[in-house]
């Protein structure tokens, strides 16, 4: 035993760090909120009340609309992002290598920008005078302006476009190198038995991808979410709760109204609904894919 | 040998690391006999990151052991980092900022009382005191005394025959108001319109101040009780929806944000922008330089400070209060001498010249005789008319509740703003809600909060 811990000592002492670094600014801060949720917080004399928060939360007619919010939000991006990434990567995999490159580094360049800059940029664009860029487009077509960010009807609506015309970047290269892991031997088998385009894509492209597109759809999923820095700077959650996802409360309940118990209490709840998507997920999705 | 260097390495940079964290809770190096304080700020206005300096830099000559560290936060993040630390329990030792119940409520706000020296209390301009106060207790000390209102622009005003000095001296009415801005409602040779008045959906000020001109002082009144279910409010709801249908303001305005709303009035495409405060008179002197320099393109504008309207029948109520600096614990106490070194570093930030540079700079009234003195004789910024204005519209002034109602009615006032006001003036100004629901959900909310 001494021994074994001997021989890998080094490989101990390197792990030690990032293992220190979960164990402080991970798990304890978990443990705190966990806590917490069953605290009146106050800073200097926080208070046990069981569990209060929880029923406070469970009673909160905008606990409710901030769960439906961000359900609809995941349920209208993920899909559909996913299919704009599979067809992105799909189409860029047909074209040869230099543009394959060219492609995957234009798509991926949106990910370097920080959330803020991307969500400024589209605050211009939803722009609601006539002069805004998305209503001058509109206005080609003799259609009245829009208040995007405004309307209860819109707004929810306004901060999915978002998420459809950008954040393909890493999925596309994640499909990009997949597909290109996929044994070109099955589609010449394919190709012999007379195979048709769709065949190949629904009995051969399709399966093998599958871990990937689980990949993208847990990570989707988890993101979705957690939704927030979109709400947060373009509508605060606005018009008449329209916008108000579950991370947007918590932000609130903790940093409006100082109710850190409560926050906590509903971060917990958020936790445990994307655990359980997540082991559904899993088991709907998951195969072994050998080849 | 291999392995020893990459230990001797990881080593270092594990040691790097310790000292940097010891060293950040050590007395930075200084004498045990420093007592640093720490504070911060806001750029409060133009200059005043030079200013405070100054004023630390003569604070440092005449207490040598006491260190002021300061910080200028920006507007934008400065109440998140301290709202973070205080609910931390370790905020700075002095805040720029007004009085708050919440503050009050963690039980670190330092209540200044004990060191009030008659000598302070009387340098003091009557009344400006109270409004640093929470249910009488004395939590900061006011550097000037603020007011907001409204902005407009002197040619559309004059254009459309207003007489806006009659307004500023006299006050006008709601339907005086109406009149006055639908002359100003007018197409643009570019295909534009130039609105009676523009304002944002964002900020919560416009319908609280038009609720305060009718009557209702604040979500709840001096006692704690709700009162923004009373009928006034009703008929405020209905008066504002009435500019959007009228064409007084945009159909837009659901979508407007603060900084839209000061290009509107830039772009000479509103005659009143709200809201307002007498510093528009700075920003525009500034603004007309820079169009002289070639380094911004526009109209020079003259600024006219306005007062609110007030509902017919009712009276002139104006929104003031005074904001400086405010005294905080940390959850690990420094002890008395700290305290009161602390509230030394206040007294001196907000006295004298020190203190009233904001005042003169932002261009409302002073807050303490020290600062006055300081200021006879020297040019001071800003139009005489717009600051006779002030004065008038400071003397209608009629101070938040926050300052008498406990801290769990503060609190239950702020959810209120966020989870009925914000939500239902945007809902009021897209029209997708009459006044009459929205009037109803403020009930409701309001009676689920303060019962």
């Amino acid at each position: 035993m001494v021994q074994k811990l001997r021989d890998h000592m080094w490989a101990y002492l390197f792990i030690l760090v990032p293992v220190l670094l979960f164990l402080v600014f991970t798990l304890y801060p978990i443990i705190s909120a966990f806590m917490m949720s069953f605290q009146r917080y106050h800073v200097l004399n926080p208070e046990w009340i069981g569990f209060d928060n929880y029923k406070t939360m469970f009673a909160d007619s905008v606990f409710y609309k901030s769960l439906w919010n961000t359900f609809l939000f995941t349920v209208c991006t993920v899909p559909v992002n996913i299919a704009i990434t599979f067809m992105l990567a799909y189409f860029i995999f047909q074209l040869r290598s230099k543009w394959q490159t060219f492609f995957k580094a234009v798509m991926y360049l949106p990910a370097v920008a920080s959330g803020v800059t991307i969500s400024l940029v589209w605050f211009a664009m939803f722009d609601p005078t006539k002069d805004g860029m998305i209503n001058s487009f509109l206005g080609f077509f003799g259609m009245e302006p829009v208040m995007w960010l405004s309307q209860t009807s819109t707004a929810l609506f306004s901060l999915m476009l978002m998420t459809y015309l950008g954040s393909h970047g890493a999925g596309i290269i994640l499909y990009l190198a997949a597909m290109g892991g996929i044994p070109k031997s099955l589609y010449e088998a394919a190709d012999i038995d007379h195979a048709s385009g769709w065949a190949k894509f629904s009995k051969i492209t399709w399966p093998l991808l599958k871990p990937t597109t689980l990949y993208l759809l847990v990570t989707g999923v988890i993101i979705s979410f957690q939704v927030f820095i979109s709400v947060y700077m373009m509508t605060q959650g606005g018009p008449d709760f329209a916008t108000t996802t579950i991370a947007y409360l918590i932000y609130q309940t903790a940093f409006m109204f100082y109710e850190f118990g409560l926050a906590s209490a509903q971060s917990f709840v958020l936790t445990a609904i994307i655990v359980v998507v997540s082991i559904i997920q899993f088991k709907m999705f998951a195969t072994d894919i050998e080849y | 040998m291999k392995w020893n260097k990459a230990m001797a390495i990881l080593l270092a940079a594990m040691l790097v690391v310790l000292s940097a964290c010891s060293s950040s809770g050590s007395k930075d190096g200084a004498s045990d006999n420093v007592d640093v304080i720490k504070v911060w700020t806001y750029p409060v206005h133009g200059n005043y990151k030079d200013d405070i300096a100054k004023s630390v830099a003569e604070f440092h000559a005449k207490h040598p052991n006491i260190r002021i560290e300061y910080e200028l936060l920006t507007w934008a993040e400065g109440p998140k980092k301290f709202d973070v630390a205080l609910n931390a329990g370790s905020p700075p030792d002095v805040y720029y900022h007004g009085v708050s119940g919440q503050y009050v409520d963690t039980g670190l706000a330092l209540n200044l009382d004990p060191y009030m020296t008659p000598e302070i209390v009387n340098d003091y301009l009557p009344g400006v005191l109270e409004k640093a106060k929470i249910q009488g207790k004395q939590y900061g000390l006011p550097m000037y005394q603020y007011q907001w209102a409204w902005s407009a622009n002197q040619r559309i005003l004059e254009e459309a025959g207003i007489d806006w000095r009659k307004i500023q001296k006299e006050g006008w009415t709601w339907s005086e108001f109406k009149t006055e801005a639908k002359k100003m409602v007018k197409d643009l040779p570019d295909g534009s319109k130039q609105y009676g008045i523009v304002t944002d959906a964002t900020t919560t000020d416009f319908i609280e101040m038009l609720a305060r001109s009718s009557g209702l002082v604040d979500v709840v009144d001096r006692d704690g009780k709700f009162i923004w279910n009373d009928e006034r409010m009703l008929e405020t709801l209905k008066f504002i929806r009435s500019m959007v249908d009228e064409g007084i303001m945009p159909k837009e305005t659901a979508a407007i944000d603060p900084a839209k709303r000061v290009e509107y009035f830039y772009n000479g495409k509103t005659g009143i922008a709200s809201k307002g405060l007498p510093y528009y008179d700075v920003m525009l002197e500034t603004r007309a330089k820079d169009i002289d320099a070639g380094k911004v393109k526009g109209e020079k504008i003259e600024h006219v400070y306005l007062p609110i309207p007030y509902k017919d029948g009712g009276k002139w109520q104006a929104t003031v209060g005074g904001e400086g600096y405010v005294g905080f614990r940390q959850k690990d106490d420094k002890g008395e001498q700290h305290a009161k070194n602390t509230f030394l570093v206040m007294d001196w930030l907000t006295k004298g010249v020190h203190g009233g540079n904001s005042a003169s700079e932002l261009c409302v009234p002073f807050a303490r005789q020290s600062q006055i003195d300081a200021f006879k004789g020297k040019d001071s910024r800003g139009k005489p008319h717009n600051k006779i204005a002030a004065e008038i519209n400071q003397s209608h002034g009629v101070p938040s509740s926050d300052l008498y109602v406990d801290a769990k009615v503060s609190a239950s006032k702020k959810k209120f703003i966020e989870q009925a006001q914000k939500p239902m003036q945007q809902a009021l100004f897209s029209g997708s809600r009459t006044p009459e629901q929205i009037f109803e959900e403020f009930k409701n909310k309001g009676e689920q909060l303060f019962r």
